[in-house]
């Protein structure tokens, strides 16, 4: 385990390496960060051979589960997003851009490409930036880091990773103790936990505890084609990582009326999740979720439908209420009278509901999100890319770079 | 078959096997038998078997469908009493449906007398709520009978989530053996409260039973164990544990009292089977190995003989001693976990 001097030396080392990032062009630190992203991408690059060798031990995920996430995020932070990025950043005339001196990113263990976005963002940004990977998987920052070595050395040493297990103060006070913005990702605990540790002038950039839910309107339920194309949207989202991830939908509410009602939708959704099974499969199940997931699943079956498989399962439960999935592919479907309710069935969510899936067009998702109460802002997100974010996506209702840099009014 | 025959059946059942006797061909049949019996009359637990078969003949009823559902042989109408879990984040609490007591007591008190009174009765404190207070809690139930049972003199010490440590303190000093009963919360209260350490007689016991649920700090088992040992003047092998919960009829006791030397494990009554399964398959695990506790109750008549615990747990035919039960604590599920959930309480209702 990393030594608190060696920490604190390694938190110097970022900072120092500051000056260098922010010399250079916005635009050139974009070209290189997505050309270091791209040989992780790349399978044939040593980088991209690392990452599917280790990455299925360290995340739990099997080898195509693992290859899929690689490809649906890299294919959307390629380098065209990154300059697009840094297009966004410039602030508009009148102003500078002042970045934070250190940035401190603190990981959670659950979606290994969660990464990507903040480490990118803080570079753009030009802040140098000192990454907590979970302990038990710290394999894609690390070869960040090494793929940027291997394209600019330079660039390199503005981003160290360390990992430590959580729950060391020492440790915890040395990461944060020079960081202007601390980006915490894990449990509503860990963000207490942090809160209490960093300094008053310090900023906390939290994304805590999450899930996703979706919605098929009776608009995208108009023959057959139409809901058999959402259910292979929402079988993916309900795939994807597991559905380990705080944007994986845990219910998808199936509004009346349309040419397929919920129960038969639910049965196509098995259908589906039954295939992405073959293509897909699922990891091997941990005994604390297994124990969970036998509870759920009895749940379903006891008062509802249960369709169940190799590695997933589909509850269809009438109007029950939302509970919430054990993940490792377990979903419950229900009835939703009318979309317009849907606000009122996720007011209780508040910031925990990270993306709304929603199936048909995007004026389905319009009217959706104008329906949604104050307090809930989760990304709005097309049936199939609820754990496919952008690399410009907002993070928790807010920009991608909250916090990396703050405005200087030339007055 | 009536209620009737097969709840005699029963009975003699658990007669013939109080003393530790074991006849598992028989238990099993009768389980296979009353299972046919409730499927007939439970209706989730008829909808669980149309599931898929099950590696055991008949599925096992998961804790948490007593939360969301009604699971009992008989109407509303007919209940004798409904005992509740302590609830969840969410609120919402499991009901366990009894509509006759008879099997309760009679599975209660035969292991209780195995396991804690052999010597017969003695004075008995207790660190629970009195039955009056808590008429839906499974655990003051049984601790109310043992008064009738096994009590020469009964003192209820813990009202409304709290500790009485005068009348605590005072019931301590004796110079009669004593049964101090409770749960580990209240112990842990007591530990908190109590300024100095008692002495109670030779023949004294302490038991203990359940977790924390957030109600006191967490003491580790051994921990906890040693603290009791220490502060009541029992030694630790008389300080057992209990096991036991609201969905189930029968309860598991440590073995230490009766065989001190050996591992500290649960016996399981030769009523009882209890089997650690695959999360995935169901299947039974081999001897030996751990899984998740499936504990099919034959005194479990009126609502399901077959329960799916969260617990995880290692069975072994253990000789002599019986089958034996090693806890490895509750599962956690998958909550905290990375950026996912613990937010159940914030679903408003169930």
């Amino acid at each position: 385990m990393i030594g608190e001097a060696e920490l604190r030396d390694r938190v110097e080392a970022a900072i120092s390496a500051g000056a260098q990032l922010r010399a250079r062009p916005r635009e050139e630190v974009a070209s290189l960060v997505a050309a270091a992203w791209g040989l992780i991408a790349d399978p044939e690059r040593a980088p991209g051979r690392a990452a599917r060798e280790r990455l299925p031990e360290t995340t739990g995920l099997s080898l195509p589960m693992i290859a899929w996430a690689l490809r649906a995020t890299f294919e959307q932070a390629d380098e065209a997003a990154h300059l697009e990025a840094a297009r966004r950043m410039t602030p508009a005339e009148g102003a500078a851009l002042s970045p934070a001196r250190l940035s401190a990113l603190i990981l959670a263990g659950n979606v290994f490409t969660a990464c990507v976005q903040p480490c990118s963002m803080a570079l753009l940004a030009g802040s140098p930036l000192i990454v907590k990977a979970s302990s038990k998987d710290d394999v894609l920052p690390q070869l960040f880091v090494a793929a940027l070595a291997e394209i600019d050395l330079e660039l390199a040493e503005a981003c160290e990773v360390v990992t430590f297990p959580g729950g060391t103060p020492s440790l915890e006070s040395a990461l944060m103790s020079r960081a202007d913005v601390v980006s915490v990702y894990g449990s509503d605990a860990t963000l207490t936990a942090v809160r209490q540790r960093l300094s008053p002038t310090a900023t906390l950039v939290p994304h805590g505890h999450g899930l996703g839910v979706g919605l098929v309107p009776r608009g995208a339920l108009g023959d057959e084609a139409e809901a058999a194309a959402a259910a292979t949207a929402f079988a993916l989202d309900v795939a994807a990582y597991d559905q380990r991830g705080c944007m994986s939908p845990h219910v998808i509410w199936v509004e009346r009326g349309g040419a397929i009602d919920a129960r038969r939708w639910a049965s196509m959704l098995a259908t589906q999740l039954g295939r992405l099974a073959e293509d897909l499969p699922r990891g091997a199940l941990p005994a604390d979720v297994g124990a969970a997931q036998i509870q759920w699943r009895g749940v379903a079956a006891a008062r509802g439908e249960l369709h169940e498989g190799d590695g997933w399962a589909v509850s269809y439960e009438g109007r029950a209420a939302l509970r919430i999935s054990p993940g490792w592919r377990n979903v419950m479907v229900l009835d939703l009278e009318d979309a317009r309710q849907v606000g009122a069935a996720l007011g209780s969510l508040g910031v925990h509901l990270k993306t709304l899936g929603v199936a048909g067009d995007a004026a389905l998702r319009r009217s959706v999100a104008a329906s949604l109460p104050p307090g809930v802002a989760p990304r709005v997100a097309p049936a199939g890319r609820m754990q496919r974010p952008s690399l410009l996506s907002l993070a928790d209702g807010r920009p991608p770079w909250e916090g990396l840099f703050r405005l200087t009014a030339l007055e | 078959m009536s209620r009737a025959a097969l709840a005699a059946k029963i009975a003699a059942l658990i007669d013939r096997l109080a003393d530790g006797a074991r006849d598992d061909a028989a238990r099993d049949a009768l389980l296979s038998e009353a299972a046919a019996w409730q499927r007939t009359r439970v209706k989730p637990l008829a909808k669980l078997a149309e599931r898929r078969e099950d590696p055991l003949g008949f599925p096992a009823v998961p804790t948490d469908v007593f939360r969301y559902v009604r699971v009992a042989a008989h109407p509303p109408e007919e209940d004798a009493r409904v005992f509740r879990t302590s609830g969840t984040t969410s609120g919402a609490r499991g009901a366990s449906c009894v509509r006759e007591l008879d099997l309760y007591d009679r599975a209660a008190k035969a292991e209780a007398t195995r396991a804690l009174f052999s010597a017969g009765p003695m004075r008995l404190v207790f660190l629970a709520p009195h039955p009056e207070e808590a008429p839906d809690s499974s655990l003051s139930y049984m601790l109310g009978r043992f008064v009738d049972w096994f009590g020469t003199e009964a003192r209820w010490v813990f009202s409304e989530g709290r500790l009485d440590c005068v009348a605590l303190e005072a019931a301590l000093e004796t110079d009669a053996p004593t049964a101090v009963l409770g749960t580990s919360f209240a112990f842990v209260f007591a530990e908190d409260a109590l300024k100095r350490a008692f002495s109670l007689p030779a023949g004294s016991l302490v038991m203990q039973t359940g977790g924390f649920k957030g109600r006191s700090r967490e003491v580790a088992p051994d921990a906890l164990r040693a603290a009791i040992s220490a502060r009541y003047g029992v030694p630790e092998a008389r300080v057992v544990g209990e096991y036991g919960m609201t969905e189930l009829s029968s309860q598991m006791y440590e073995t230490t009292l009766r065989a001190p030397e050996a591992p500290r494990r649960y016996g399981v009554p030769g009523w009882v089977r209890c089997v650690a399964v695959d999360p995935e398959t169901l299947a039974p695990r081999p001897d030996g190995e751990p899984g998740l506790l499936r504990i099919d109750d034959l005194a479990n008549l009126d609502t399901a003989v077959g329960i799916q615990t969260s617990d995880l747990a290692t069975v072994r035919r253990d000789g002599a001693r019986g089958d034996t039960l090693e806890l490895h604590g509750r599962a956690s599920g998958a909550t905290p976990r990375g950026c996912s959930l613990a937010i159940e309480e914030a679903l408003g209702d169930r």
